[in-house]
């Protein structure tokens, strides 16, 4: 299996960090074989057992310099909430819920920290679950404590997050745990000998899934869904029986014929091609699907019909002709083994699951293989006009609860800021900034150390450094303000600048704030910003406007936006503290 | 004489040949059957032979003469 696939998709190689809570390393060998039939090779990097922390946030962590492509990181429920296991009853609800956010605080964190120093990685997290089976028993919904909200409280916090970051990919160990049955999951024998949170059995299923994301991440999922018609649509044979004689509807096992019909909708809904090869007579079949009434899929649904007498290999490969796609992107499913196993012979880079005899077990067995080979972490606008308007009204509420955890988790930061002139300690790391930082960088003025210790004794000029502090420690000087007198009241922006590192967290506004009222000591009535492109600094395009500024004109690419500080200030958001040092008679 | 799925088990599982896998073939003698190994090795048994070892039992298997045994034992080979 895996040869052919390394001969259909050229090999690509993988750099794969492995993080956990846990003994992570029983997945390393199903998770490469898994990925090898995928066509893709797996470097690994382990980190050490429980060091996930340490990993990612020690400034020399080996996880840095392999430069993984994927960080993959394993957080299991017991270990992330021993508390509730131990003592459910020292938990109230308050306490559950606080236990929960400092446990996401943490997790934004991380994350933060591994964005910054692998902005390029694709990060894989989990949902989490704990024993069905524990202490609560009949307490669980009838009493003042609680398993099941930390569980689903946390999950919903990491939907949050990951919403946040397209690089994020959740794979939801909560239901595949649900899924597989928790008694399978876990093997407290290897928890006792070896501190693994799985069964063999659910390594194998866990690597599966990771295994899928990271395919389907690389773009290595297949696109069509070719189906069989008699005994695979629907019971009974075409032209044997009357129409009214298949099995198909809401009468007993028609009723299976039909969920599986409507789970392959749902497949076409997510973009997914659907074709037909069958061995019929062609007008018989197509009658059935045209007027049928209990059909769910209709001719509209299958991007390709092919329904005759040819063997089902020259029909495969008539259909991947004509949907301009390679065979590789095929997956056969036919009710006959004799017609599976001539195609895997004949076409062995189609891929044809075994199919269950029982049509009862259709459905199932569709999701398992859509599990491994279509498993899909995004719906784009292309998936479909119903998955477009999904993902819209999906996206509206994620705006709307990002924006008030945002504002929790900035708080939670306890973030400081310190202002002060430019002075002979500081100003080599201002000019570093002002050399180095493209992002955040309004003009992109690129000023030597000499020009830098120049302007900070010219009186036209007032330079700023910003230094961030939050309760993990400071940050050092990270923004960099330069104010220019010009005529009269008006000031401008000379040059304006943020460390990539606290982008997102409004210290800019914090900033300008803090100019406002510095310009207020100098009669200053206006205060101009000008925006220069650059081929990066795209995230400040619209920077002035946001807080506030009006727009004056463009000087040929440069824009201009002025704020009238006579009536107009730039506020300062209450989850910072500010301080000024250095100029006497300013610290506030 | 070695039971066939045992030898084949372990040498899935060890990287080795079948014809490297001895009754004296042990987890001192050989690299690869390291601590984590040595689950993995035990997992594959349970799993070819559709039987369950106690958690006291798993560290004492620790050759093919041993694991020979305790399938004996069982009356599964």
């Amino acid at each position: 299996m895996s040869s052919v696939l390394q001969t259909v998709y050229p090999e690509r190689t993988v750099r794969l960090a492995l993080l956990s809570s846990c003994t992570i390393e029983l997945l390393r060998a199903p998770l490469a074989a898994s990925l090898s039939r995928s066509g893709v090779r797996a470097d690994f990097w382990v980190g050490g057992f429980r060091q996930y922390r340490q990993a990612i946030l020690a400034p020399e962590s080996p996880l840095y310099e392999f430069t993984p492509h994927v960080v993959l990181m394993y957080l299991d429920g017991d270990d992330l909430f021993p508390e509730v296991t131990e003592n459910p009853f020292a938990l109230d609800v308050a306490r559950r819920q606080q236990l929960v956010h400092s446990r996401l605080e943490e997790m934004a964190v991380l994350i933060a920290q591994l964005r910054e120093r692998l902005p390029q990685a694709t990060l894989v997290l989990n949902t989490v679950t704990l024993p069905p089976l524990n202490t609560l028993l009949g307490l669980e919904y009838n009493s003042a404590y609680g398993v099941r909200d930390v569980i689903s409280g946390y999950n919903a916090g990491l939907e949050r997050l990951a919403q946040t970051d397209s690089s994020i990919v959740v794979v939801d160990v909560e239901s595949l745990v649900a899924w597989l049955g928790f008694s399978r999951w876990r093997d407290p024998r290897l928890w006792y000998l070896a501190r693994v949170r799985w069964s063999g059995e659910a390594a194998q299923a866990l690597a599966a899934r990771y295994a899928a994301t990271i395919a389907s991440r690389m773009g290595r999922m297949r696109k069509c869904l070719v189906v069989d018609l008699d005994n695979t649509l629907w019971g009974g044979v075409v032209g044997e029986e009357e129409l009214a004689g298949l099995q198909l509807g809401e009468e007993g096992i028609g009723r299976a014929y039909v969920e599986f019909q409507l789970e392959l909708l749902n497949l076409y809904r997510k973009g997914i091609l659907l074709a037909v090869c069958s061995k019929n007579d062609p007008a018989d079949a197509l009658a059935v699907i045209r007027s049928h009434p209990a059909m769910r899929l209709r001719e509209e649904h299958f991007a390709a019909v092919r329904i005759n007498w040819e063997d089902k290999a020259t029909n495969l490969r008539a259909i991947a002709e004509v949907l301009n796609i390679g065979l590789e992107s095929l997956v056969f499913v036919d009710d006959s083994p004799v017609e599976r196993a001539w195609v895997r012979q004949a076409l062995p880079e189609v891929y044809v699951p075994e199919w269950p005899g029982d049509p009862s077990d259709f459905r199932t067995a569709l999701l398992e293989l859509e599990a491994t080979h279509f498993y899909k972490v995004t719906m784009t606008r292309e998936d479909g006009d119903r998955g477009q308007l999904y993902r819209a009204q999906a996206q509206r509420r994620v705006l709307g609860s990002v924006a008030t955890s945002l504002e929790d988790f900035y708080r939670s930061l306890e973030m400081r800021i310190t202002i002060g002139p430019a002075d002979s300690l500081t100003i080599p790391r201002i000019v570093q900034l002002i050399q180095k930082t493209n992002q955040f960088n309004v003009t992109s003025r690129r000023y030597t150390e000499a020009e830098v210790s120049a302007l900070a004794t010219n009186p036209e000029y007032l330079v700023y450094r910003l230094e961030l502090t939050d309760r993990f420690g400071s940050n050092g000087i990270v923004g960099v303000l330069i104010l220019h007198h010009q005529t009269g009241g008006t000031w401008q922006v000379d040059t304006f600048l943020l460390s990539c590192r606290v982008m997102g967290l409004a210290v800019e506004d914090a900033f300008l704030g803090f100019a406002c009222q510095a310009l207020d000591r100098h009669g200053a009535r206006k205060l101009m910003g000008e925006y220069r492109p650059t081929a990066k600094n795209t995230p400040v395009a619209e920077l002035y406007p946001r807080l506030g500024f009006e727009f004056v004109e463009n000087r040929g690419e440069h824009r201009l936006w002025a704020l009238d500080l006579t009536c107009q200030r730039v506020g300062v958001p209450d989850w910072f503290q500010v301080a000024f040092v250095g100029e006497k008679g300013n610290a506030r | 004489m070695l039971d066939k799925r045992l030898v084949d088990a372990m040498s899935r599982i060890l990287g080795r040949t079948t014809e490297g896998i001895t009754p004296a073939t042990s987890q001192e003698n050989t690299g690869e059957w390291d601590s984590l190994g040595h689950l993995r090795l035990i997992l594959e048994i349970e799993a070819v032979f559709g039987i369950r070892f106690s958690t006291a039992e798993i560290p004492e298997l620790t050759s093919a003469t041993c694991l020979q045994a305790a399938l004996k034992s069982r009356g599964v080979c």
